[in-house]
């Protein structure tokens, strides 16, 4: 396909396309693999059982092919399917539910309002390292059972961790020693925990599980170290892109400062057109037809997540900010049988910042110069965001 | 009984409902969701109650 020449969902100026299918074609081939670019095909491949996620290989070709870590890897949530995952899935998903975090909604407030003391309003403030950034782990500790003081170790072991979806192999000795620090710190804390006695939390009805025999002693410390893992990055730059989305757009703006209940479908709308992760690689375990093309077994296939949250066969005016969407599903999350289990929790969190702002801040403002907010390596990220609180 | 609902705006078919309730959740062929039973007995709302909790979209709810 002569298209695959001048599109590459990996390349820095992918975004210039504006979403959807790329001369007519929902799927292209290039020297990257395939790139699956419309909505509704997006979403089959992610619910197709046939298609493994990447991460494993990825590792791989960071020379992690053995050990510890790749162990880790291979035995994960995101890589097995069938009874197992679902026997993981579950434990997970009860903490981290829409309904599970009404529930802890008093507990992100006071986090959110607990950094927000510490903020000097009388200069604008850069929003990602010192707001977005601290609250993820922050709230992985109090749904841990870890003390709160642990968060700043958590903050860097999620980050370290995760720079493996950075592509860049020279990272695989920081990655690994990431890794060897999250194992001894989780072995670290679960004594802690046996020893003061299992609480409410979820690393205590983990252990718990693990003590009934509902989880081997090897899937308990697993599902521990995929939470700890996921906690932070993602949610952090998330959080980020969505308060730069939302104050930007000064009319919208407006809107939630005079009718909060609208913050939901704001945020919402924000991760639709910014998603964090906005390429979600598989891989095709045996020959698959998708939209008309034969994906043959062992290649690489690449959702655009952001292509396909601004598809116009799927959304109105995909480009447009719009509030008032009806069914607003953008695949931010994945979707289908490993769509992300803490998007719940993410969610609460990010409204309560942006409810946050927009009741202290109503007048905040990005200050251009000095915020930069880009696409790499398939990822929306923030690099700085300059918020001026009281302009 | 007890009423099942989902919201089909929000399911995003991932299964977990079909995995702890497999005679009244299924995912199809296509990987869609199926409510199977929209009544089930009120001796099961404990099991129900724990689909509700799990669902990582919040798009079960019950009567």
């Amino acid at each position: 396909m002569t298209n695959a020449r001048v599109f590459d969902p990996f390349a820095p100026d992918a975004g210039q396309h504006l979403g959807g299918a790329f001369d007519d074609q929902a799927i292209l081939e290039g020297p990257f693999g395939y790139a699956v670019l419309g909505y509704e095909l997006a979403g089959a491949v992610l619910r197709d059982r046939r298609f493994q996620n990447s991460a494993l290989r990825l590792m791989e070709q960071f020379g992690i092919t053995d050990g510890p870590v790749h162990d880790f890897r291979a035995r994960s949530i995101i890589m097995v399917e069938g009874e197992p995952q679902l026997r993981l899935r579950t434990p997970l998903a009860r903490f981290m539910s829409p309904v599970t975090v009404k529930n802890t909604r008093a507990v992100l407030r006071t986090i959110v309002e607990a950094i927000a003391d510490d903020l000097d309003d009388s200069a604008p403030i850069e929003f990602h390292n010192t707001v977005a950034r601290r609250i993820p782990s922050m709230v992985y500790c109090h749904l841990a059972g870890a003390p709160m003081s642990d968060a700043p170790k958590v903050q860097s072991i999620s980050e370290r961790t995760l720079s493996l979806l950075s592509r860049d192999p020279s990272l695989t000795p920081t990655i690994l020693e990431a890794y060897d620090e999250l194992f001894a710190y989780l072995d670290d804390l679960i004594g802690r925990k046996r020893e003061e006695g299992l609480g409410e939390d979820m690393l205590s009805y983990l252990i718990a599980l693990g003590d009934e025999g509902k989880l081997t002693e090897l899937e308990v410390l697993t599902e521990a170290t995929s939470m700890l893992e996921a906690s932070s990055v993602n949610t952090a730059h998330q959080a980020a892109l969505v308060v730069w989305t939302l104050l930007r757009d000064r009319n919208v703006w407006k809107r939630l400062s005079s009718d909060p209940t609208l913050i939901p479908a704001a945020v919402v709308e924000a991760l639709r057109l910014y998603p964090r992760t906005g390429v979600v690689s598989k891989i095709a375990t045996e020959d698959v037809e998708v939209g008309g093309v034969v994906i043959p077994r062992g290649a690489d296939v690449h959702v655009a997540v952001w292509s396909a949250n601004r598809d116009p066969e799927r959304f109105e005016n995909p480009e447009l900010f719009d509030l008032d969407r009806e069914r607003n599903q953008p695949l931010t999350f994945s979707t289908g049988p490993h769509n992300c289990l803490g998007q719940g929790l993410a969610k609460a969190e990010i409204e309560e910042v942006v409810g946050f702002l927009v009741e202290r801040y109503p007048n905040a403002t990005v200050v251009e110069d000095g915020t930069r907010v880009g696409q790499a390596g398939g990822r929306w990220l923030v690099d700085t965001l300059l918020v001026d609180l009281k302009p | 009984m007890i009423q099942v609902m989902v919201d089909f705006d929000r399911c995003d078919a991932n299964g977990t409902c079909a995995a702890l309730m497999p005679d009244v959740f299924q995912i199809k062929a296509d990987g869609q969701l199926e409510l199977l039973n929209a009544e089930i007995d009120d001796s099961r709302e404990g099991e129900l109650e724990e689909v509700i909790l799990c669902c990582p979209v919040g798009a079960i709810a019950h009567s």
